[in-house]
């Protein structure tokens, strides 16, 4: 039980950093292509700003790594 | 390396001005820009631009649009792929064994665009074949588009009057005028029916108004179906006014057909469908055989066309009095001697090579990297992003040793690293056959080469080959196998180092490009960054180890020092901005956790597909562990590029590239003009504005 708790609060530090990565990326890609599409010189730095939102999961991963690792023994 | 450029003039008479333009274009080094704002000279008007369509930038869009109407495979005589060309024509041929006489002969034509390429006197030559070329090439594609529409056209005629024959032998051979003597009428339809309905209540419909005086037959199910409707003849207009209804179409075949019986309708129209593909191929044959004969004329005519709108977008930087010229350039320095020689070795005596006064500097130079070879696919990544300003640092020498590095430690995998070495490989060999030149395709091919060769090395270090196979089969991890129950640890801490490294590594660079540049604030900012970081580490380090007291309090004062310095900078906002950057720089050396991550998500995958393979029967399990080992491999090849790239242009980049640089681009990208020595038409005399013809274009200053 105590496991699968651990299991599901990991999970769910990854699950909704990356549902809240997903959306800023989503957001910010679609107005990045809308900008490529006028001045394909910004193509790098569209690529810069969609891969911003990914520090979210990417911390997201941390906090679970810090479940699995502190709590799960 | 950032190249040294110096800014130089090139002073002399007007009759020279296009011959050393070409001069320039042949050596390659020179970036001719124009006179800084209010600083120019020029007693002539400039030469007006316009949209003809016969001037080397009409001529080179009408160039293009047939090489973008052309097909890719045969593109360059040097194309490995050019013979499949000529065998599809072959082919082609043999297949239709027949000659269309009203199409046009490809000989003919390629005789013609064979001297678009001569270049002796482009314009003159390249306008009437041009011209003569893009009416053969409109002509068969039109033909073709007409072609193909009747066929589809016919096609469809012909399935559905073929089933509706089927069901009414007796009436099909009976012709319209037959019909006619019988007092009958036949219509064939087309009923848009998904739900099956439509034909019964046609059928309910005609008969509660023909009674029994009709006959109805339609085709099996299927949303679109076929019927064929006989009625009196003279109740025509009463059954057309009847199946009017926007889900049935009555088939109107071409007049050709009109008069026919059914069965000959069907007869002819599949002769003639017969004969549509023929004199498609034959046209498609035809095409084949311009393309293969005038792409490469098309080629080197649109390369020659590049060279000349380059040379004159430059001669309309010159200033220019009414018997001299002034260009403004910028060159490598080492390069300055190889200019003067170039010059000299064209003929071209009477242009004096200056140094521009300081106050002539058109604002600062353009900037460019030079290195190995090996490190300009790295160039052009760093391009992608911005440009370094001139007095920084090259960042693609940094790009080019720890992107492969990072990237390697991501897919940290044997097989996976020599596959990715293999495709690198295989990704420049096929380059090198590539008409326009590497490319691309050699770029891509060398990082993945260099990342490859990386995730070998680390595969190696981390004990895998295909995931967990190698471990199953007992290969042993020089460090630690990253898929077992105790890796994670230090697989985050490791990725964390790996971070800490790289952002001390940026902030020590941007600490001294601030400090050669004496920019005052930079220095304080980032080299108190860089100290609250240190000490911040060392504060984390000493607490977790139990250091003593003493050593706690200076890191912690040192951090806290370093922290008032970053802030100090900002001013009144220093309280909220210097804690907020330096909360920021932490949060970028945590980002390198997804090298531990994207490398983990790669070993469980990997684990995934090996598993399968053991619980599934053989031949099933060995298929679906390969299909997802080739995925992993495809996400391999990628998701870690991106990682490692991200972190460079996010994390890395922004403690030291400022990127308001912009790229150096000489003449001569698009190749050197061929010897064309320029020819004085009139004797110019003074204050009397200058001809000056070369072979190509006529300018009037």
């Amino acid at each position: 039980m105590e496991t699968g708790l651990i299991a599901l609060g990991a999970g769910l530090a990854v699950g909704l950093s990356a549902l809240a990565t997903g959306y800023a990326q989503a957001r910010i890609g679609a107005a990045a292509m809308g900008a490529i599409a006028e001045k394909p010189e910004l193509a790098g730095r569209a690529i810069l700003l969609v891969a911003i939102p990914e520090t979210l999961v990417i911390l997201g991963f941390a906090v679970a790594a810090m479940i699995v690792l502190l709590l799960g023994g | 390396m950032i190249r040294r450029l110096v800014h130089l003039q090139l002073l002399g008479a007007q009759e020279d001005l296009i011959s050393t333009v070409e001069s320039l274009q042949r050596l390659g080094c020179a970036e001719v820009v124009a006179a800084p704002h209010g600083a120019g000279f020029s007693a002539v008007e400039p030469r007006p631009t316009g949209t003809d369509p016969d001037a080397p930038e009409g001529l080179l869009a009408r160039v293009q649009r047939l090489l973008d109407l052309a097909p890719v495979a045969p593109a360059d005589p040097r194309s490995p792929r050019a013979p499949s060309a000529t065998s599809a024509v072959s082919g082609a041929k043999a297949a239709t064994g027949q000659t269309n006489a009203t199409r046009l002969s490809a000989r003919h034509s390629a005789q013609h665009v064979a001297r678009l390429s001569e270049g002796v006197d482009l314009r003159a030559a390249t306008e009437p074949d041009l011209a003569l070329l893009e009416l053969e090439v409109d002509v068969l594609l039109g033909s073709q588009a007409a072609l193909a529409e009747e066929r589809d056209r016919l096609a469809h005629y012909v399935e559905i009057l073929g089933e509706l024959e089927a069901l009414v032998p007796e009436l099909g051979t009976l012709s319209d005028a037959e019909l006619g003597v019988l007092g009958l009428a036949m219509m064939a339809l087309v009923l848009d029916d998904p739900a099956g309905m439509v034909v019964s209540l046609l059928d309910a419909q005609l008969r509660h108004q023909f009674g029994e005086s009709y006959l109805l037959r339609s085709t099996g199910e299927g949303r679109s179906r076929g019927c064929l409707l006989v009625v009196p003849r003279d109740r025509l207009g009463e059954a057309e006014s009847l199946v009017g209804s926007d889900q049935i179409n009555q088939i109107s075949v071409p007049d050709t057909y009109a008069h026919l019986s059914l069965h000959m309708t069907v007869v002819r129209m599949r002769g003639r469908l017969a004969a549509v593909e023929g004199e498609l191929t034959a046209s498609q044959t035809d095409l084949a055989t311009v393309w293969l004969h005038a792409l490469p004329s098309l080629h080197a005519a649109a390369r020659a066309l590049r060279v000349i709108g380059e040379r004159d977008a430059a001669v309309s930087t010159a200033e220019l009095t009414s018997r001299t010229f002034l260009l403004r350039c910028w060159t490598p320095a080492e390069r300055r001697a190889d200019m003067v020689r170039q010059l000299s070795d064209d003929g071209i005596e009477g242009v004096a090579v200056l140094d521009a006064p300081s106050i002539e500097v058109p604002g600062p130079p353009p900037v460019e990297l030079s290195g190995r070879a090996a490190w300009a696919p790295y160039r052009k990544l760093v391009g992608f992003l911005s440009w370094p300003s001139p007095g920084s640092l090259d960042p693609s020498v940094l790009l080019a040793l720890a992107l492969p590095f990072l990237f390697g430690v991501m897919v940290g995998d044997v097989v996976y690293g020599a596959a990715l070495l293999g495709l690198g490989w295989w990704l420049r060999r096929r380059a090198t056959g590539s008409p326009s030149g590497p490319g691309v395709l050699d770029d891509a091919g060398r990082v993945l080469m260099a990342g490859g060769a990386w995730a070998v090395i680390w595969g190696v270090l981390f004990g895998e080959a295909l995931g967990s196979l190698g471990n199953t089969l007992g290969m042993p991890a020089l460090w630690f196998y990253r898929g077992g129950p105790a890796a994670l640890e230090p697989l985050l801490l490791f990725a964390l180092a790996l971070g800490w490294s790289h952002i001390v590594l940026g902030l020590s660079l941007g600490l001294y490009t601030a400090l050669r540049r004496g920019d005052r604030h930079r220095v304080l900012e980032v080299g108190g960054t860089l100290v609250a970081l240190v000490s911040l580490t060392g504060l984390v380090a000493a607490v977790m180890w139990g250091a003593p007291t003493w050593v706690v309090l200076t890191t912690a004062l040192t951090a806290l020092a370093g922290l008032v310095t970053t802030s100090s900078v900002h001013g009144p906002l220093g309280a909220l901005l210097g804690p907020l950057e330096l909360i920021g720089t932490v949060g970028n050396v945590l980002s390198y956790l997804r090298i531990a991550a994207v490398g983990l998500a790669s070993v469980y995958l990997a684990n995934v597909a090996n598993e399968l393979a053991t619980e599934l029967p053989l031949l099933i399990g060995l298929l679906v562990a390969t299909f997802l080992h080739l995925l992993n491999l495809a996400l391999a090849a990628f998701s870690p590029m991106v990682q490692a790239l991200r972190l460079h242009y996010v994390e890395f980049f922004s403690k030291f590239h400022d990127g308001e640089g912009r790229a150096f681009r000489p003449l001569g990208a698009y190749g050197a003009p061929k010897p064309d020595p320029v020819q004085p038409v009139d004797n110019p005399s003074p204050g009397i504005p200058l001809r000056v013809r070369t072979a190509d274009a006529t300018l009037e200053r």
